[in-house]
């Protein structure tokens, strides 16, 4: 954003670069819709506005992308299902409406799992999202070693999920912010996978209308970046009370700025025990612990903490997550909206038939 | 089968065979009724022999009706219960449909404080306890016109509980023999219509108009303390006048602003309840009493009959008269509840719980509300019955007809004539001529100032009661006239002067000599009246 104030680059000049970056790692597929008129005329927005000095802030001007679980008013969005193929909203996400107010440009919609169900990636029906990574030195060297004569095109690796083109976006510097949702991980898995920050707010803090729910007393919505400070930039824009989403809280969000972390003396760390599953693959373990010694040795606290409810916290969020998500899908039936199949026999038929057509095995099978 | 006549008449909470052609009774009723008629498997009552049958007829056969009722009505608010539409009677279809009414993904509810204010007037109105914290959940079921797949009503813990309801029904033949019973609600909660299905036979297709969906309801139900037809539609009655007293529904059945299901089931005396059935969508204060007894009575009738009443869900047919099971909902139906989990929970408070430096818009306080209710029917009555001496069956029938009360206020408030005259001319006379000609009070082209004008004149004995019967009609054919106009046009006022009354008299008499003495005194009574 300094660039784009200083003048080094225009709008304009740095969504044309992005949308040719989007095009050239199209093999990726982290994009279900690229609308590129429509970032275009943002772009060129944005211009004149910092050609008058009435510049809308640090987002204004910059390339954003949106996981398709987002509403965006006049752009498709699908959620990676046969069900809402062709379903153009009407209305935007609050999240969607406020990065817009700010400025942002919007470089598309993002692949996920179908219906954010899913941490892979790999069950849309758009197919699966490729890490970036995967095109690595480092990876294509791992490859060469074990592989003879493989197809190259099937030995990539996934970029987790569901948010996984919201991260593959952000990975391949298509964009420099990108929403994705959180539910169990959603966010943060891929974010992971693909080395970029992934940001999960607390529920109640960022409104999720418009978020296309998973499970609504869970979802949130996501920021994906490539740095932590933008991360709080954007978490400053979104937070807040939202008239529209009755789950977010009252008080008023006070503006913040990360502190610059010189001084890790005053930090308490936990390291949660029950956290260390044997499960866990040593390459992370060795990870973890690095990460540990680093704050230690530079002065910080680490301590051991306890969270006793952690093994049953899968159990619960499965129970929790296959209800809410049978309620949730049932509005799906072809009849308001969205994909309807032909037959008209009956409501019911037409119903049933319909939802087999244009759910997968994975959507059928949380219901 | 073949059997006399018989009605089952509901006499308190029992109801009892009576034979209607007694003529029958020595002759075929021993041998054909009753032998056919053990053939019910449940009857504790043991086989009797033929000849001991007709004494004890009438133990044999006492059964008592069970009846609780769901009423749903539509709340009085500019806009539905979780999104911004706006709620209107007969609009265009589908033009009062927002986002969230058309269930688009990612649409979220948002509580109408109108909706929450109308359920917790109704509650204190029925003397209920206000829930402080009440909760919202999901009753789902697929059907077209419930566009999410799911209904969001308030199943475990609603706004309001354990009221009661009072309401009056004629325990004899006179209407002046009424008593007042009383009903109890289990609760109130807040809920939202779906929307209407047309179905299109000839066309094979259903249109939906989603205007309705979303709209708030009250739901309120009443535990099964009644007994029969009447004493349901009594109760139904009484909620619509309340629900119109507090502005809360407009509770109008012909636009199904309230709709009446009910739970039936028969059982003997003494013995564990009887399966039951509900009919659904009764939406006409007619047929709800109608509809009520027929299925008492068939369930009776299959009981005798040794066949089972299956717990099912029939709706009522008007033109045959009778209740028909539905066919889409055969079988028990798993609504999967579950706390809709977009709605935190509704927090109400009192004046002594209410939080400092809460935002009025954002909370409620029920002892605010509790200040500030209307007039309820029952004391708007009781105040009629202390201020002009009126008869209690008076009362009813003044606030029974939309308009009348305020029809007969405004007469008193213009006449001398003593109130006892003015309820008569209004009950009588004038919803006389508003029923015949099948007009509302609103519709009536006599004005509240013409009828007290008429009755000072009868009150000053102007004219005779007789002669302000024929104003009166005149009164409601040609609008503009007043009655003074109307009396002195067709000379019907009473003569004063007792002089000249004394020559007419003579005229008269001396035209008839046959009229003897007390012709004479008759003659003279009759002019003077």
């Amino acid at each position: 954003s300094t660039a784009l104030k200083q003048g080094h680059i225009t709008p304009t000049e740095l969504c044309q670069k992005c949308l040719s970056l989007i095009k050239k790692t199209k093999f990726l597929n982290a994009y279900i819709t690229v609308p590129e008129e429509v970032a275009l005329k943002q772009a060129e927005e944005s211009e004149k506005r910092y050609k008058k000095g009435h510049s809308l802030g640090d987002l204004d001007g910059i390339p954003v992308a949106v996981k398709d679980s987002f509403s965006t008013s006049g752009i498709e969005t699908t959620c990676a299902s046969n069900m809402l193929k062709g379903y153009v909203p009407p209305y935007n996400a609050t999240v969607v409406q406020k990065l817009l107010d700010k400025g942002a440009v919007l470089m598309g919609k993002t692949n996920l799992d179908e219906f954010a169900m899913g941490s892979g990636s790999t069950d849309g029906v758009f197919g699966p999202v490729k890490n970036p990574w995967s095109y690595s030195k480092q990876y294509r060297g791992k490859r060469k070693q074990k592989a003879h004569g493989e197809n190259e095109d099937s030995n990539w690796l996934i970029t987790g999920g569901s948010s996984g083109g919201s991260a593959a976006a952000v990975a391949a510097f298509t964009c420099f912010v990108a929403l994705g949702s959180d539910t169990g991980g959603s966010t943060r898995n891929p974010a992971a996978h693909c080395g970029v920050v992934g940001f999960k707010p607390s529920y109640g803090l960022v409104s999720h209308h418009g978020l296309i729910p998973l499970v609504n007393s869970m979802d949130v919505p996501g920021i994906l970046t490539r740095c932590a400070n933008d991360a709080a930039i954007v978490l400053g824009m979104l937070a807040g009370h939202d008239p529209r989403d009755s789950t977010t809280i009252q008080d008023p969000v006070k503006p913040f700025t990360l502190p610059t972390l010189a001084d890790v003396n005053k930090l308490c760390i936990g390291i949660p025990k029950e956290y260390l599953a044997p499960e866990l693959s040593s390459e992370v373990r060795s990870f973890w612990s690095k990460a540990a010694n680093l704050f230690e040795s530079e002065g910080a606290k680490v301590i051991e903490v306890s969270l006793p409810h952690t093994s049953y916290s899968i159990i619960c969020y499965h129970v929790l997550c296959t209800s809410e998500v049978a309620s949730n899908m049932a509005r799906f039936d072809g009849l308001e909206y969205g994909h309807r199949c032909d037959i008209n026999v009956s409501t019911e038929a037409m119903y049933a038939a319909t939802r087999r057509e244009v759910f997968n095995d994975v959507v059928r099978g949380r219901i | 089968m073949a059997a006399p006549v018989q009605r089952w008449s509901c006499v308190g909470k029992r109801w009892v065979l009576a034979y209607i052609d007694g003529g029958s009774r020595h002759g075929r009723g021993a041998a054909i009724g009753f032998t056919s008629r053990r053939k019910r498997g449940q009857s504790s009552v043991a086989q009797q022999p033929l000849v001991t049958a007709q004494k004890s007829r009438k133990g044999e056969h006492e059964w008592a009706a069970v009846v609780g009722l769901e009423i749903h009505a539509q709340i009085s608010s500019n806009s539905k219960l979780f999104s911004g539409s706006q709620v209107h009677f007969a609009a265009p279809p589908n033009s009062l449909v927002s986002f969230f009414d058309a269930s688009l993904p990612g649409t979220l509810p948002v509580l109408n404080r109108r909706c929450v204010e109308a359920a917790v007037m109704t509650g204190l109105a029925l003397n209920c306890r206000i829930n402080k914290k009440s909760l919202f959940d999901r009753k789902h079921y697929f059907y077209a016109d419930l566009p999410a797949g799911y209904q969001i009503t308030q199943q475990r813990l609603p706004i309001a509980v354990n009221g009661s309801l009072a309401y009056s029904v004629c325990v004899g033949k006179k209407p002046s023999q009424v008593s007042t019973k009383t009903v109890r609600i289990k609760q109130i909660q807040l809920e939202q219509d779906s929307g209407k299905s047309l179905h299109d036979e000839p066309r094979s297709q259903t249109l939906i108009d989603l205007n309705r969906a979303g709209v708030g309801l009250l739901e309120v139900v009443l535990e099964p303390d009644m007994s029969c037809g009447e004493e349901a539609a009594s109760a139904v009655r009484e909620l619509q006048l309340i629900l119109q007293a507090l502005g809360t529904s407009q509770a109008n059945m012909a636009e199904g602003q309230l709709r009446v299901d009910a739970n039936i089931s028969v059982h003997h005396p003494g013995e564990p309840l009887g399966v039951r059935t509900e009919v659904k969508n009764l939406n006409s204060a007619r047929f709800l009493a109608k509809a009520i007894d027929f299925e008492i009575e068939r369930q009776i009738h299959e009981l005798e009959n040794g066949r089972k009443i299956l717990n099912e869900t029939r709706s009522f047919d008007y033109k045959l008269g009778c209740t028909m099971p539905m066919r889409d909902k055969e079988g028990k139906q798993d609504y999967r509840f579950m706390p809709e989990p977009n709605l935190p929970p509704l927090l109400l408070h009192d004046t002594a719980s209410l939080p400092p430096g809460a935002d009025p818009q954002q909370v409620i306080n029920i002892d605010w509300i509790r200040e500030r209710l209307p007039e309820l029917p029952s004391e708007t009555r009781e105040k009629l019955i202390q201020q002009y001496g009126m008869l209690p069956e008076h009362s009813f029938a003044l606030l029974n007809e939309v308009g009348l009360l305020e029809f007969f206020q405004n007469v008193i408030k213009e006449t001398r004539a003593e109130p006892k005259k003015v309820t008569s001319w209004v009950l009588n006379i004038f919803l006389g001529f508003l029923k015949q000609q099948n007009l509302t009070v609103n519709e009536s082209p006599v004005t509240p100032s013409a009828l007290a004008e008429l009755l000072n004149l009868l009150d000053r004995k102007a004219i005779s009661s007789s002669a302000a019967k024929q104003v009166f009609e005149e009164l409601w054919r040609s609008k503009g006239k007043t009655p003074s106009q109307i009396v002195s046009e067709k000379k019907l006022e009473l003569m004063q002067d007792q002089e000249a009354l004394e020559r007419v008299c003579h005229t008269v008499m001396e035209g008839h000599p046959q009229v003897g003495v007390g012709g004479r005194r008759k003659a003279m009574h009759f002019s003077a009246c």
